[in-house]
C-alpha cells in the first residue's frame, strides 16, 4: 500500500470518527440556528409591517419631519405616530437587545460545552489511547477534530449574523439610536464579530482542555477566559482606529454639527473641553467636583476655552471596526490551533495507565 | 515478512537501549536494554507498578522516554511507519462508550489501511457480543473482547497486550487467548502480553521478560532462561549453594532443609545436592523474591549496537 493511499483514506476515515462523534452536538447546534434564525426573521418581517402600516418605516427619529408629521421627541399618547414610535420602543426594543444577549451566549456556549470537552475528555477518559495508537497520525486527528466543529459554527453563527444585522440595521434609527453600536450589543452579535468570537472561544476551549487535561475544570477556565477575552476586546475596541472629534462653537454649543452626525455615531468615548492651544481636557479629570461652580472653575484653572469637544467613531467606522476585530480573532485562534498542534506533538505524556 | 524498508524474519520487532522513564514521584523504568525478536510471543511479567505499562505506553508513543532510545521493526515509536504496525490495548481498555460494536470496528477500518474486518468480526462473534450492543452497556470482559477484535483487524506486526486477560473468566480467557494465539501464528504476528499472573499465559508464551522495579531481571527464551535455572535442596548446614562459582539467585529454609535456586547451565552443583530443573513459574517467583539478584538476559535477547534504521 502506498504512503499517498494511507494518507487519502486516512483523511476520509478520521472525518467519519469526529462526524459519529459529535453527532449529537451538530444536530443541536442545527435546530438552535434554525430555530433563532426563523425567530429573527419572523420578528423582522412582523415588525417591518408594522412600520410600513403606521407608516413610520424609513423614518429616522434624529430627523424633526417624517412624511410631513413633526416626530422629534415624541410624547407618550399625544398621537398615532408617537404611539407607534413607543409601541416599537416597548415591543421590538427589548427583543432585539435580548436576542442580541442570546447570541452573544453563542461564543460562550461554544467555548465551554463545544471546545473545552473537545479532547480534555478523551484525555480523562482515557480514549485518546485508543485513537492515538490507530494508523492514522495525531496531527491529522487534531486537524479533523478541529475543522468539523470550526466549520458547523462559522456556518451556524455567520447565518445567525447575519440575520441579527439585517433585523438591527432596520431598527436602528427608530429605536436604537442611544444605543452605542460600539458596545457588545449589538457589536459583537452582529456581523464577522460574532462569528470570529465564536471560532476564537471555541479555540480557547480546545486548548485549555489540553491543557488542563480534565473536563470540568478545563470548562470552568473557559468560562473565564471567554469573559476575559469579551472583557479585553470591550476595552481594545475604541482603540482599533483613531477616533474622530467633534468640535463645539465657542460657547459650547454642538448645535451647527448635523444632529444625524451625532445620532449614527458611537459616541461616549471621550468628551470634555478644550485648551487654547487645541489640547483635550476630558471631563473626569474634574469628576470630583462637587457642584457645577466647582467643575467651572476646574476645567477653567486647567486652561479650559469652554469650547466643547467629543470622540466619536462615526458611522462609517462599523464595518471596518467590523473586520478588524474579526481579524485579530481569527489570528489569535489560528495561533491556539497551532499551540495545540504543537502541544499535541509534543506532550503526549500523559501517565501511564499503572 | 519483509516490507519496503527490507526488514525480514528474524529482525528485532522491539529494541530498547538505555531507555528510562521518570515521573514525579520517580523513575518508572530505569536503564532497560533488550530486543524482541521478531514473530515472538512474549509474557511481559512483573508485580503491579513495576513499569510494564509504562514499557508498553513507550512503545505505543503514548509516552516519550526520558532517556535512551527504543524502536519498532527499526522506526522511533512516533514514525508513522511504527504507528501503523503496532496495535495497544491498555490496562482499562479504553472505548467509546456511545458507539455500538459495529461503530467501533467502523473505528478501525476507517482509520487503519490494512484493516481486516472479517478477523474483528470472528473475534466479537466468538464472544457473543452483539454488533448492536452500546459499547457502555457491556461487561467488562465483553468491552475487552471488543478492545482485542479492534487490536486484531488493524494487522498489525506487533501486538501490545496491557493485561488483556484479567477481568475474563478463566473458560473466556482460554478462548480469547486461542483466538489471539491463533492468529498470531497465521499472521506472524509479534505478541507482547503483560500480565500478573504468569500462569495466564502458561505454555503460550516462548519468551520472557521480566520487570521488577523498573529494571529487567529477567529478558529472552523461556526455554533458555529455566534450562539456565536449576533448584537444589539439601541439608541445611554445611552446605553452601554458591559453591563452584554458581550465583545463587534465592534461598530458602524450610526446617533443616535448604532449597536454593542457583543459575547454573550444566554441571551439578555438588555432593549432597539434589537437583532438579524448576519450572517456568519457580524461576519468576524467585526472582521476584529477590530484588538483588543480578539479572539475566539471554543471547538473543541482547540488545545488539547495530545501527538501527533512523
Amino acid at each position: 500500500m502506498t504512503a499517498r493511499t494511507v494518507l487519502t483514506e486516512g483523511a476520509t476515515g478520521v472525518l467519519w470518527l469526529v462526524r459519529r462523534q459529535q453527532r449529537a452536538f451538530l444536530w443541536t447546534f442545527a435546530a438552535l440556528v434554525v430555530a433563532l434564525a426563523g425567530y429573527i426573521v419572523w420578528q423582522r418581517v412582523e415588525m417591518v409591517g408594522y412600520l410600513r402600516d403606521h407608516g413610520i418605516d424609513g423614518c429616522a427619529d434624529w430627523r424633526t419631519y417624517c412624511r410631513g408629521k413633526r416626530i422629534s421627541d415624541p410624547v407618550r399618547g399625544s398621537g398615532p405616530l408617537a404611539d407607534a414610535y413607543f409601541h416599537v420602543y416597548d415591543v421590538y426594543r427589548p427583543r432585539l437587545l435580548d436576542t442580541g444577549r442570546l447570541l452573544l451566549a453563542l461564543p460562550v456556549v461554544a467555548g465551554v460545552f463545544v471546545g473545552a470537552p473537545l479532547i480534555a475528555r478523551e484525555l480523562e477518559s482515557g480514549t485518546y489511547r485508543l485513537v492515538w495508537t490507530q494508523s492514522v497520525s495525531r496531527t491529522r486527528w487534531l486537524a479533523a477534530r478541529l475543522a468539523l466543529p470550526t466549520a458547523a459554527l462559522v456556518v451556524g453563527t455567520a447565518i445567525l449574523a447575519a440575520l441579527y444585522t439585517w433585523w438591527w440595521r432596520t431598527a436602528r434609527a427608530i429605536t436604537l439610536t442611544d444605543v452605542a453600536w460600539g458596545t457588545s450589543v449589538p457589536f459583537d452579535a452582529s456581523g464577522p464579530a460574532l462569528v470570529s468570537l465564536t471560532v476564537l472561544c471555541f479555540l480557547l476551549g480546545v486548548a485549555l482542555g489540553l491543557v488542563i487535561r480534565r473536563t470540568l475544570p478545563a470548562m470552568a477556565a473557559t468560562l473565564a477566559a471567554t469573559a476575559g477575552v469579551r472583557y479585553g476586546l470591550g476595552v481594545l475596541r475604541p482603540r482599533l482606529m483613531p477616533t474622530r472629534t467633534l468640535v463645539s462653537a465657542a460657547d459650547g454649543d454642538f448645535g451647527a454639527i448635523p444632529r444625524h452626525v451625532f445620532s449614527t455615531s458611537w459616541r461616549g468615548m471621550s468628551n470634555g473641553y478644550l485648551t487654547r492651544s487645541g489640547g483635550k481636557i476630558p471631563w473626569d479629570r474634574c469628576s470630583s467636583a462637587d457642584s457645577a461652580d466647582a467643575t467651572e472653575r476646574c476645567f477653567t484653572r486647567l486652561g479650559s476655552t469652554g469650547r466643547a469637544y467629543e470622540d466619536i467613531h462615526p458611522a462609517s467606522h462599523f464595518w471596518p471596526l467590523q473586520w478588524i476585530e474579526a481579524g485579530i480573532c481569527l489570528a489569535a485562534a489560528l495561533a491556539l490551533a497551532a499551540f495545540c498542534a504543537r502541544w499535541i506533538r509534543r506532550r503526549p505524556t500523559g501517565r501511564a495507565a499503572a | 515478512m519483509t516490507d519496503e524498508n527490507g526488514d525480514i524474519a528474524g529482525s528485532s520487532a522491539l529494541e530498547a537501549t538505555g531507555l528510562g522513564r521518570k515521573y514525579r514521584r520517580g523513575w518508572a523504568l530505569r536503564d532497560v536494554a533488550f530486543r524482541l525478536p521478531a514473530g515472538c510471543v512474549c509474557a511481559l511479567v512483573g508485580p503491579n507498578g513495576s513499569g510494564k505499562s509504562t514499557l508498553l505506553s513507550l512503545a505505543a508513543d503514548l509516552l516519550a522516554p526520558t532517556t535512551g532510545i527504543l524502536r519498532i521493526f527499526g522506526h522511533a515509536p512516533s514514525a508513522p511507519e511504527a504507528r501503523a504496525r503496532i496495535a495497544f490495548v491498555a490496562q482499562d481498555k479504553p472505548l467509546y462508550p456511545r458507539f455500538t460494536v459495529a461503530d467501533t470496528l467502523r473505528l478501525g477500518r476507517e482509520l487503519n489501511p490494512r484493516w481486516d474486518q472479517r478477523a474483528a468480526e470472528r473475534v466479537v462473534a466468538e464472544a457473543d457480543v452483539p454488533l448492536a450492543a452500546r459499547v457502555g452497556s457491556l461487561s467488562g470482559g465483553q468491552r475487552t473482547c471488543v478492545a482485542l477484535a479492534l487490536a486484531l483487524g488493524k494487522r498489525a506486526e506487533l501486538l501490545l497486550l496491557d493485561e488483556p486477560m484479567s477481568d475474563q473468566d478463566p473458560l473466556r480467557r482460554r478462548r480469547m487467548m486461542g483466538a489471539l494465539m491463533a492468529e498470531a501464528a497465521e499472521h506472524g504476528t509479534t505478541v507482547v502480553i503483560s500480565t500478573h499472573v504468569l500462569a495466564e499465559l502458561d505454555g503460550v508464551c516462548d519468551h520472557l521478560l521480566l520487570i521488577g522495579d523498573g529494571r529487567i531481571r529477567l529478558a529472552g527464551e523461556s526455554d533458555a532462561i529455566q534450562s539456565a535455572h536449576r533448584l537444589i535442596t539439601g541439608a541445611r548446614d554445611g552446605l553452601d549453594p554458591g559453591a563452584g562459582g554458581h550465583t545463587v539467585v534465592e534461598r530458602r529454609t524450610t526446617g533443616r532443609q535448604l532449597t536454593a535456586l542457583v543459575r547454573s547451565a550444566t554441571a551439578p552443583v555438588g555432593d549432597g545436592w539434589i537437583v532438579r530443573e524448576p519450572s517456568l513459574e519457580d524461576v519468576l517467583l524467585g526472582y521476584l523474591r529477590s530484588p538483588d539478584a543480578p539479572p539475566l538476559i539471554t543471547a538473543g535477547a541482547r540488545a545488539s549496537s547495530r545501527d538501527v534504521v533512523r
